[in-house]
């Protein structure tokens, strides 16, 4: 694997290799871009066959955190942590606290808050050892929201109606985000079929709603539905399974849906619009934001509905300029970040 | 706790789960043979927590997990799950996938709330991790009577079937064997004697009638049976009872308990023996009743039987099977398989989809007429 050859094409600034022998930390910190700010990045943890998986995803993840950033008029940089464990590993305080030093080592450089993997609880451990956390606390409703909006932009842009009522959406990960999502849509009367590789969060979502139908998780995606909305691993829009889709729409709060960035293209070539996964699942981003530190919940809210926007946008300006919508969000947040930068470098 | 084989990976292991009111049976079959086998007791207190059985799922299923990692089984070496199946829709008799319409019942309990109800569940839960099937086998449910019946004398009540359909099919295919026989080609009497007392008439493998177990049949050691019906209502009437204390008289509270104040029938020949002439006179008064009921689903085969089975746990009680040998025996030959082995039956049942000598049924199968329209015919 090439890394740095990897760093230069995706113009990341940073990586950082982080290891606690008596802990078992093993964690890769990416700092893809801090023209905009400090970097802000979720952190992941997940069990990784190779070290060069775990580097991919920092990689990749930390661009992406640029490119939302970017996509919300946040004055946030892209970063995100990764931390490998291994089959069984118990991850304690100790290991999270041994994640909060080296954060805190950065000196403000990297400002980590939880993703895939790790939990609030987790980081009330990270945060004694340093203050370059965000907390994130009941993220996951804004970000539901932001995802029912989105969806509800990507909806309007085929049917010219934002209504969900009797759309059938199929929810692949019901998690914390994806449960909530089913709860909203659920309010939207969407029909709704979910699938997760943990029976646990299915019933937990079918105690709660017992009309959602069930399916196992490799038949979620060839599922005829009119959204597919992915919310559980990254890169499941690929070679193998934009062939078999059949929704009308893609969208869903996962990050780091596309295997590489021409999937986008693949998908529009077979009719399906793709709501970017950094700009629908952005909403989160409101979180972090100091402007809203101290406002109230409804707040939030209603700036995850700004989601709609944003998306509503970009779908049109995709579909004048017969693109993808992934193109021109790319492009904006890549337009956004190389103005900025020319600021950047004003001495004052 | 039975602990014979912890290790090693095989394609017929299978995991088994028998929800109860106060604990959770499990066991691992290796095949056809039982590798452990144990038991999680719950306490009142530990279920007091939960308002509705089915909430107890998450509990139930994190002590399974836990009982299953401190004996060493990996659960990666499972082929199957197989759990008691519960009160749910009418349904033929047979080896069912899990499926989400039984799971949709489970939760509905419209038939009544009762602990075996988790067991598809816990069997759907801990198999859809593993990506490995789970199957119920012939669940309390099961539901294959002739149309006729059916009857009960009023259109408002039909007569249904609930009963100890685990014990009594695998009880069946035990007999059938020991005749030398396939029991799809032989007509059964079996009472299954337990607490609860289950009467079935078996016409080549399929229960065309039955006394069903909770309010129909002889009294039994807990509960009442068959009452005078409008007895019964003035009982309810009578405003000295509410519902749920009727209800627990009836089941739970009738029987020899009503009468004698155990539902020990071992306590209650120690007594006969010692002397006490009213055990004599109730005891005698149940094996009447088990025996009537007997003649009852012997008329129901229009008297062509092979034999007549006694199985369940009061069948290992010497004075109650001899006085209904006796008793019975005008009908021809009486088969005494004692005790019931739920976990292996689930397991059998389990193991022959595996082995492909049958097909998994998809629930519920349609009872068309009155009668289970499929049943047997489905084994290969």
């Amino acid at each position: 694997m090439r890394i740095f050859d990897r760093m230069k094409k995706r113009g990341h600034e940073q990586l950082i290799f982080c290891l606690n022998k008596p802990t078992g930390l093993r964690a890769v910190i990416a700092i893809h871009d801090t023209t905009l700010g400090t970097s802000v990045g979720g952190t992941r943890l997940m069990e990784y066959e190779r070290e060069e998986d775990a580097v991919v995803d920092a990689l990749r993840l930390s661009e992406i955190s640029t490119f939302q950033s970017a996509s919300f008029d946040s004055d946030m940089g892209g970063g995100a942590a990764v931390l490998m464990t291994e089959e069984g590993q118990e991850t304690d305080e100790a290991y999270f606290r041994a994640f909060g030093r080296f954060v805190e080592g950065l000196k403000g450089l990297f400002v980590a808050y939880p993703a895939l993997g790790t939990t609030d609880r987790d980081f009330r451990y990270v945060r004694r050892e340093t203050s370059s956390i965000v907390p994130m606390e009941g993220s996951h409703e804004i970000t539901a929201v932001g995802v029912l909006w989105g969806m509800k932009a990507c909806v309007r842009e085929l049917t010219g109606n934002k209504s969900l009522k009797g759309l059938h959406v199929a929810v692949q990960g019901v998690g914390d985000v994806g449960q909530l999502l089913v709860d909203e849509l659920a309010r939207e009367e969407a029909r709704i079929t979910v699938t997760d590789i943990r029976y646990d969060a299915l019933k937990v979502v079918q105690d709660r709603h017992p009309d959602v139908k069930i399916v196992r998780p490799e038949e979620i995606l060839g599922l005829d539905c009119f959204v597919l909305s992915p919310c559980a691993v990254g890169r499941v829009l690929n070679d193998e399974t934009i062939p078999k889709l059949k929704c009308k729409v893609v969208a869903g709060a996962a990050s780091d849906l596309l295997e590489e960035p021409r999937h986008a293209d693949a998908l529009k070539e077979r009719g399906i619009l793709y709501a970017p996964d950094f700009v629908i699942g952005g909403a989160e981003l409101y979180q972090t934001e100091p402007e809203f530190a101290d406002a109230p919940r409804e707040r939030l809210f209603e700036e995850a509905r700004r989601v709609y926007d944003v998306v509503a946008e970009i779908v049109t300006r995709a579909e004048k300029e017969g693109t993808t919508p992934y193109r021109i969000a790319v492009a904006a947040a890549a337009r956004r970040v190389g103005r900025i930068r020319m600021v950047r470098n004003i001495m004052c | 706790m039975v602990a014979k084989k912890t290790e090693g990976a095989a394609s017929e292991r299978i995991l088994v789960l028998n929800p109860g009111s106060t604990s959770t049976k499990l066991a691992v079959f290796d095949g056809a043979e039982c590798a452990f086998e144990d038991k999680i007791s719950h306490t009142p207190l530990d279920l007091s927590r939960f308002e509705r059985v089915w909430d107890q799922y998450e509990y139930r299923k994190a002590m399974i997990l836990e009982f299953l990692d401190d004996r060493g089984i990996a659960l990666n070496t499972l082929a199957a799950v197989v759990g008691r199946g519960g009160i749910f829709a009418p349904t033929v008799g047979g080896t069912y996938a899990v499926n989400q319409r039984m799971i949709d019942d489970a939760r509905a309990a419209e038939r009544g709330e009762h602990a075996s109800n988790l067991g598809a569940v816990l069997a759907y839960g801990i198999a859809w991790d593993l990506g490995i099937p789970a199957f119920i086998v012939d669940p309390p449910c099961v539901d294959e009577l002739d149309s006729i019946a059916r009857y009960s004398g009023l259109p408002e009540i039909p007569r249904t079937s609930l009963v100890h359909a685990l014990n009594v099919k695998a009880t069946a295919r035990i007999v059938a064997e020991k005749l030398g026989r396939d029991h799809r080609d032989i007509n059964l009497v079996i009472a299954h004697l337990g607490g609860g007392i289950s009467v079935c008439a078996l016409k080549k493998g399929r229960m065309v009638d039955v006394s069903n177990g909770f309010s129909a049949g002889p009294f039994t050691p807990e509960r009442a049976g068959a009452v005078q019906t409008v007895d019964l209502v003035n009982m309810c009437f009578s405003g000295d009872y509410t519902r749920d204390e009727i209800e627990d008289k009836l089941v739970g509270g009738g029987g020899l308990v009503a009468y004698l104040g155990t539902t020990d029938a071992e306590v209650v020949v120690a007594r006969i023996k010692s002397g006490d002439e009213e055990a004599a006179r109730v005891i005698a008064a149940m094996v009447h009743q088990i025996a009537k009921e007997i003649g009852a689903m012997a008329a129901a085969l229009d008297g062509e039987l092979d034999a007549v089975v006694l199985t369940g746990g009061l069948a290992n009680n010497e004075y109650v099977i001899e006085k209904l040998r006796t008793k019975i025996a005008f009908l021809g030959g009486v088969v005494v398989v004692p005790g019931e082995d739920e976990l292996k039956a689930l397991a059998l049942g389990c193991l022959r989809v595996l082995r492909e000598e049958e097909t998994a049924k998809t629930y519920p199968q349609t009872v068309e007429g009155g009668s289970a329209s499929r049943t047997e015919t489905e084994e290969k």
